[in-house]
């Protein structure tokens, strides 16, 4: 029978109970306070607090244990802990194990092509603003039904690579050489079944890795199969219900994953609460092209990764449909209360000279980024004046008077009267009702009004510009 | 232990038949604790034999494994494991899966698009969204009663549409009639969303007037249900246009977004709003059709227009919400935030929020990352392709119930993507189209997918001919064409997926 009963998370005061109380600092925080309030909501996690004790640190490991397991995948820096939710929905808390996007390779392929294939895989790439991404994990499929060429595809493989693998065969044999072979880099085990499970816990207790559990649309089966490991003392599990992509059955796909998801963090089974994932690449056994296949299937990818699911398995490597994937992944994994500061300062677009206009925003990170890349596009040479507002847009900081004063900080503190030669600010319209209060602030400088939109940017500044220039006694 | 000691133990089958298969496993357990008393201070078990006899079993785990069980229980010696294999589990262990249903008091408005003949319009059909009753694709604990709708986005002056889309609207671009009949006849839009950009008075700046004739013009040109669009951030100008738009369309039952409604800034209860707010809603009350509260990422906002737009006469089934339709990479998480809060709401009964969401990841060709050459992002027009499709996920996923985009081919998948989780019969040519392969080898003997599509529709012939399409392809074409009722979930669709995939 299921375990039931969700078990009700620690209050910031309990958890501070636990922590040293000396308000150090160290963890960036000035007080233990706040930093109770912020492994609370989960903007930072315990151990990040350089002053606990054993007894502490197991009491709060125990008080915020998430309802979901957290399950490592690899090892090293390219390791990925995935699972640890507690929410349905985002708004609720967020979302914490973020999208583990694994590519395949399979044990068919010679081994130049399989070099070959790798070479695709560990060329996509994505940048968000400074930070990097890339494939994170590796699928290998043994198709041949060989142990042994299996395990010569995974030691390929293992070479090559240093990310997260996971060993795909529902023959125990061929798992266990694989396995045997990569034992120290925790792959991920794929798949225990109702036919395999035996062997496949006897593996897993062995060699210690984690192990997904497969039982396509049978969740009766998938929680006594993790029942059963758990009770053989194997619980780092993901669960994989299947992935069904024929018309008619998509829709089952998605109601098994979010069913084991609310059985987990709403209703406490303990049974079945581990990471879920699911596999896009099916959905290519339907298709009978290939460029048709790779859009069908990062589209299901991103169905999946807006619903949270914790690893995705897909075949057809390319930046292209990584790109907006990893985007996507990292706005709904991201913290509804993480910070969104870029740095205060002067930023050059387009190479400006002194003459070119300075436009002013705030350091609210959407702001910033939809401003830049808007200025990116349009290719008009100018400075932008990133403003220090503690992280607020624009319009939030308008309604707190002190948009004023802010600007003039930023103003004398990046030396913006160094940098150009005119005394011209483009502020948004969202702040014209300062434009009084911005004079009065900056007697030497002239406040212009500049669009609504952003997209309204690049023609403003084409059109406007010399004119503003010449109002100020200066020829271009 | 110095010496072996060998120990003999016999077990019998009790008289008369065991009531159950557990008891005798009880009686067994009894049986074994009292040996391993018997055991207590004993430390090795080498040379242990155990004999039984007349033991019959059914529905327990095998004695070997019972006994070792408790053997090991019983010494907790160490050096008990060396002589007794650790128990291998033969059977799992018994659960069962309750789905975790709840029940949800509110539900979703169901709004309808467009009005026939009968209904005092002149649309060929009308369309019908909303009625939610429970979270997006919990179709486990309630009914999602209406397929989403995706309606194509149709620009009335050419908005600069880059290279992927020109291939598609390069030779309408300027017309907008010609490019609404394209998006219908040719690609089979069920719905057509009429941006009116040109009245942009930082732009063109054409008349309301003007707009209103391209709009009766659109209306005589398609037959299919209608949205009238004006974004410009000018309040004003937007419900002009508007207005005279609702007039030349009264009746059609069309859908009036304003994308410029402007609200106090500080919302107090009982305060009066903007003037043309209230003329929208007239509009849309008189001419009968239906507004939309854009409000991005402003939930307050969002219910302050819609109790508005009900006290002032337009019926909750005429409202449709617009969250705020941000593409991927631009806060698409604030969005979805938002339209999970709108369903929280909604579905506790906050009748301020029952409207059906739309969400137009159109939006998304407004970012460069979706049209610009850029080496390192990959192809550009697959992923131009990829970022309206996942932005339209993200919003699907979130429970939107109507689409509106624009490029033809990321249309084309999320409908592929609809026709997989709602199981419609397929009719159209361009419907069984979107589950070929598209690639027109001719291996079937016709020269396009699209002929063959056609021939298999008029039953011409049999999608087996495809040479491409796998098994798994060929079954999800037929049941398409025929859809078991109920849809059917074959485990074995998948169960060998590592060695199938192509």
């Amino acid at each position: 029978m299921a375990e039931k009963g969700k078990e009700v998370r620690a209050s910031p005061m309990e958890l501070m109970k636990q922590l040293p109380g000396e308000d150090c600092g160290d963890c960036g925080f000035d007080t233990c306070f706040e930093f109770a309030l912020a492994i609370f909501d989960r903007r930072k996690r315990y151990d990040e607090c350089t002053k606990l004790n054993d007894a502490q640190r197991k009491a709060l490991a125990k008080m915020l244990a998430p309802p979901m397991r957290e399950v490592v995948l690899g090892v090293g820096e390219r390791a990925r802990r995935i699972g640890g939710e507690e929410v349905m929905t985002r708004e609720e808390l967020g979302f914490f194990g973020k999208t583990v996007i694994a590519y395949d390779v399979w044990d068919t392929m010679s081994e130049e092509r399989l070099r070959d294939r790798l070479k695709e895989i560990y060329e996509i790439k994505a940048v968000k603003v400074k930070e990097a991404f890339s494939a994170d994990a590796i699928a290998v499929r043994n198709v041949s039904g060989d142990p042994k060429k299996f395990k010569e595809a995974v030691k390929i493989v293992s070479e090559q690579t240093d990310v997260p693998l996971i060993l795909c065969s529902f023959d125990p044999k061929a798992l266990r050489v694989a396995v045997e072979l990569v034992k120290d880099k925790r792959p991920l085990l794929y798949a225990a079944t109702k036919d395999n499970w035996a062997d496949v816990l006897e593996l897993a207790k062995k060699y210690a890795v984690p192990v997904a559990i497969f039982s396509p649309n049978d969740l009766d089966t998938l929680g006594a199969i993790a029942k059963t490991f758990a009770k053989n003392g194997v619980e780092d599990l993901v669960l994989d219900p299947g992935t069904f992509t024929e018309p008619g059955s998509l829709l089952q796909t998605f109601c098994n994953l979010i069913m084991l998801r609310r059985a987990c963090v709403e209703d406490g089974v303990k049974e079945v609460s581990y990471p879920t994932m699911a596999v896009p690449a099916t959905i290519t056994m339907t298709v009978g092209d290939r460029k048709k296949a790779a859009q069908l299937e990062t589209m299901l990818a991103n169905a999946l990764i807006t619903k949270g699911i914790n690893l995705v398995i897909l075949h057809y490597p390319n930046t292209w449909g990584f790109f907006p994937m990893v985007m996507l992944r990292e706005s709904v994994f991201k913290h509804p209360k993480a910070e969104e500061k870029v740095d205060p300062g002067i930023y050059e677009f387009n190479e400006p000279d002194e003459l070119s206009p300075v436009l002013v925003t705030t350091n609210y990170t959407m702001t910033y980024g939809v401003v830049s890349s808007e200025l990116e596009r349009v290719k008009v040479p100018c400075w932008l004046l990133v403003v220090d507002t503690g992280g607020l847009s624009l319009d939030t900081v308008a309604g707190t008077g002190e948009w004023a004063d802010l600007l003039e900080e930023a103003v004398d503190e990046f030396n913006l009267d160094e940098k150009v030669k005119h005394r011209i600010l483009i502020v948004g319209q969202v702040v014209a009702e300062y434009k009084e209060d911005m004079e009065e602030a900056l007697p030497d400088w002239k406040i212009v009004i500049g669009p609504k939109d952003s997209t309204e940017i690049g023609p403003f500044l084409k059109e406007k510009w010399k004119e503003f220039l010449k109002e100020s006694g200066i020829e271009a | 232990m110095s010496g072996e000691k060998k120990l003999k133990i016999k077990l019998k089958k009790k008289e008369g038949a065991p009531s159950a298969a557990t008891t005798e496993g009880n009686e067994l357990f009894k049986l074994l604790s009292k040996i391993a008393k018997l055991l207590d201070g004993v430390d090795s078990l080498r040379g242990v034999e155990i004999e039984a006899e007349e033991i019959v079993l059914e529905g327990v785990m095998l004695p070997t494994d019972l006994l070792a069980g408790a053997l090991r229980q019983a010494t907790a010696a160490p050096a008990a494991a060396e002589a007794v294999a650790p128990p291998k589990p033969t059977e799992l262990e018994s659960f069962k899966f309750e789905k975790p249903v709840r029940s949800y008091v509110g539900k979703f408005e169901e709004v309808k698009i467009g009005a026939t003949a009968e209904e005092g319009g002149s649309r060929a059909f009308t369309l019908t969204i909303g009625g939610s009753e429970t979270p997006a694709m919990h179709a486990f604990e309630g009914r999602l009663p209406h397929r989403p709708v995706v309606a194509y986005l149709v620009f009335d002056e050419d908005p600069g549409l880059p290279e992927t889309l020109l291939e598609y609207y390069g030779d309408v671009k300027d017309d907008p009639v010609a490019w609404a009949k394209k998006c219908v006849e040719e690609f089979g839009a069920k719905m057509i969303f009429l941006d009116l950009r040109s009245t942009d008075p930082h732009g063109t700046n054409r008349s309301a007037e003007d707009a209103a004739k391209t709009v009766k013009a659109v209306l005589e040109a398609v037959s299919v249900p209608l949205a009238i669009c004006v974004r410009s951030g000018d309040m004003k100008k937007d419900v002009e246009v508007l207005k005279r738009a609702a007039e030349v369309a009264a009746g059609e039952n069309v859908i009036l977004y304003c994308g410029s409604l402007t609200l106090p800034a500080i919302l107090a209860a009982g305060e009066a709003l903007a003037d043309e707010i209230y003329e929208y809603f007239k509009a849309a009350k008189e001419h009968g059709h239906v507004v939309v509260a854009y409000q991005p990422l402003n939930l307050p906002g969002i219910a302050v227009l819609n109790k508005a737009a009900m006290e002032h006469g337009v019926p909750k089934s005429k409202i449709l919400i617009d969250p705020g339709s941000v593409a991927v990479g631009y806060a698409v998480e604030m969005a979805i935030s938002a339209m999970d809060a709108i369903y929280n709401k909604a579905l506790v009964g906050d009748e301020s929020y029952q409207m059906p969401l739309m969400y137009i990841p159109a939006n998304a060709w407004m970012y460069r990352e979706s049209y610009d050459d850029v080496e390192e992002w990959g192809d550009t027009e697959q992923r131009g392709h990829a970022w309206e499709i996942g932005t339209a996920m993200a919003a699907l996923m979130s429970g939107a119930h109507l689409l509106v985009m624009l490029d033809p081919y990321a249309i084309d998948a999320v409908e592929n993507f609809l026709d997989r989780l709602y199981l419609p019969k397929i009719e159209s040519v361009e419907g069984l189209l979107r589950h070929l392969p598209g690639s027109n080898c001719k291996a079937c003997g016709f020269e396009t997918c699209k002929e063959l599509a056609d021939a298999v529709l008029k039953g011409e012939t049999d999608v087996d001919k495809c040479q491409r399409l796998g098994d798994a392809g060929k079954r999800a074409v037929k049941k398409l064409l025929s859809p078991p009722s109920p849809p059917v979930v074959e485990s074995e669709e998948i169960a060998s997926w590592i060695k199938e995939l192509p």
